[in-house]
């Protein structure tokens, strides 16, 4: 996207805004971003009106003016089971991590611990509290968690009693994240130093018995088979930790998958490194000591978590989920995808029903390996037009592991036209749909259908504006002096006749 | 065009600084203590104070162009390349 290159003007060399990344063009793109609009943005520059682009993907097509699903759909792969929504206990939202043991699935995030039954078609709550923003949390068996907190440390929590999960010990510390339980000892990675090693025999009373050095910015561990546990290192890579000696880990050569590695899951003799927009990297741990890299399955997200059990692979990125057949793990088969309602950032996978952390809901999802079928994925589901006329191109992708048909599009106002670049994508195929608005200066507030055999959505709603759904648009943006990290201080009213983007964000 | 990324009240300044050196950002980003420029934006009580990422773009007039909570790439596109156009 050349315009968000010119936004980070006035330091041209600066990196893409959290959230974005260069592609080959030098241009800030979300990650795995939307290429056919890519594509055609770079071609024609800054135009306003798109319409020249249809020199680069030839001639549209006119969908058939009827918007009905087909009275036959595909069997779809990922179904959802449940939708549990813990909100009315304490405000649990930004769930980030999510682990099945001991019967029960524990999640974490900004309002501490929850407790899950995960029982496909009627998981609910079962208990939540013990304090807030969580990072991580590992089993350690017997109704016993530990939860890290990036600035508090460490918590060990009784669960044995899911309804009231209690605080049995802690162990304050900054930077620990990660954490891998093994044969009685808990392995939790911290920041700029490396691995430490607690004792929990007594579990009310952790002990330091150990500790390694020599990593950076370790997010996850995972454990494996005997003697390595695996750090995914942002900075670094994937880091294998020789723990032969349980009291004295041993950090050894990261292998560098040449993009941040936000998670490891280790299944079998393969680990799944989740590496944002860069998808799931499959990396083979015959030689424990060197992970090598077999596969690499992008999902069109930014994958932040993923999960193997039983050769099936789920990753949550942020959109949605995404599964494989992994039996066999250097040629993993695309299952399908499937957009998640809000954002999802965990997933842990048990009898293949992927259990979702998806901001403030957990969402039980049923995977049928046998299942074949498209997915239609649009690159947004709201989309602005100009007041005054123009055109707009939106990406259709198709995410499943059948041919996707587009059979039909209706649109509720007579000024908005519907064209697609193709009505038949093969799997994993990207093509264009154009929403042109014959402007005549009056506001828009319409819907398009989209029929497709897409067995979950095969009637999807496009709504289509001229912008003024916003109650914030129109107003004028209050002036603000804020101080950066670089100890520079910034003020919106200098930036007057400059655009301004303001990206709120969150740091887990 | 000038992008500001801004860390509120969910975070202390320490993850902020992390944050910004692990991803390596060097655009601008701003601490928003306690969240009290967000709340000055945040004036009507339908739009969830929580959301994150949460975009605003506001116009060469100082005018609030485009809002929403959940990156969508396609719309801010559209809104830059408006902005800048009418330049």
């Amino acid at each position: 996207m050349l315009l968000l290159a010119l936004a980070c003007a006035p330091d041209e060399t600066s990196p893409c805004a959290y959230g974005f990344e260069r592609d080959e063009a030098g241009n800030c793109v979300p990650p795995g971003g939307e290429d056919a609009d890519t594509a055609a943005d770079s071609d024609t520059g800054a135009d306003t009106d798109d319409t020249a682009d249809t020199d680069d993907t030839g001639t549209w097509l006119s969908l058939p003016a009827e918007c009905a699903a087909p009275s036959a759909l595909a069997t779809d792969p990922i179904v959802l089971t449940d939708e549990v929504l813990p909100g009315e206990h304490g405000g649990l939202y930004e769930m980030v991590d999510i682990e099945l043991a001991d019967g029960v699935a524990y999640a974490v995030g900004q309002g501490g611990l929850l407790v899950l039954d995960p029982n496909p078609g009627a998981a609910r709550v079962l208990g939540a509290g013990v304090g807030s923003r969580f990072h991580r949390v590992e089993p350690l068996g017997q109704g016993l968690v530990a939860v890290t907190h990036r600035d508090q440390g460490l918590i060990v929590v009784d669960a044995s009693d899911p309804a009231a999960p209690s605080q049995l010990a802690s162990l304050g510390a900054s930077g620990m994240e990660g954490m891998a339980a093994v044969d009685g000892y808990l392995y939790v990675s911290v920041r700029d130093q490396g691995v430490v090693v607690l004792d929990l025999s007594d579990p009310a009373r952790p002990v330091q018995v150990g500790e390694g050095s020599g990593l950076s910015a370790p997010w996850e561990l995972s454990k494996s088979r005997e003697g390595w546990i695996y750090a995914a290192d942002n900075a670094l890579g994937v880091v294998p930790i020789d723990i032969s000696d349980p009291l004295s880990p041993v950090v050894g050569t990261p292998v560098d998958l040449g993009a941040a590695v936000l998670h490891v899951s280790v299944d079998g003799d393969h680990l799944y490194a989740s590496t944002g927009g860069a998808g799931v990297v499959v990396l083979d741990l015959s030689d424990p000591a060197a992970p090598l890299p077999v596969a690499t399955l992008p999902t069109g997200g930014s994958v932040v978590m993923a999960d193997a059990d039983e050769g099936l692979l789920v990753a949550a990125d942020h959109d949605g989920i995404a599964a494989w057949d992994v039996s066999d793990p250097a040629a993993p088969v695309p299952l399908g995808r499937q957009a998640t309602p809000q954002f999802a950032l965990g997933v842990a996978l048990g009898n293949d029903v992927a259990w979702v952390a998806d901001w403030t809901a957990i969402e039980g999802w049923a995977i049928d390996r046998a299942a074949v079928a498209p997915e239609l994925s649009l690159s947004s589901s709201e989309v602005l037009v100009p007041i005054e006329g123009g055109s707009v191109e939106l990406s259709v992708t198709n995410h499943g592991a059948a041919a996707l048909s587009l059979l039909g599009a209706t649109t509720s106002d007579d000024r908005l036209a519907i064209a697609a670049s193709t009505d038949s994508l093969s799997p994993g195929e990207t093509g264009t749909l154009r929403l042109s608005f014959a402007g005549d200066g009056s506001a828009l507030d319409a819907s398009v259908c989209l029929a497709s055999d897409d067995p979950d959505d095969p009637e999807q709603t496009i709504m289509v504006g001229t912008g003024n759904g916003d109650p914030y648009i129109g107003l004028a943006a209050p002036d603000f002096e804020l101080p950066g990290i670089d100890g520079n201080t910034y003020r919106l009213s200098d930036q007057l006749g400059h655009p301004v983007m303001l990206a709120y964000f969150a740091t887990w | 065009m000038v992008v500001w990324a801004i860390a509120s009240e969910e975070n202390n300044i320490d993850d902020v600084v992390r944050f910004a050196e692990g991803f390596e950002l060097t655009l601008p980003v701003l601490y928003d203590e306690g969240g009290r420029v967000h709340a000055d934006y945040v004036t009507q009580s339908e739009v969830p104070s929580a959301a994150y990422p949460e975009e605003w773009i506001i116009g060469t007039d100082g005018v609030i162009v485009y809002h929403a909570a959940n990156y969508d790439h396609d719309a801010v596109v559209d809104v830059i390349e408006a902005e800048l156009g009418g330049q």
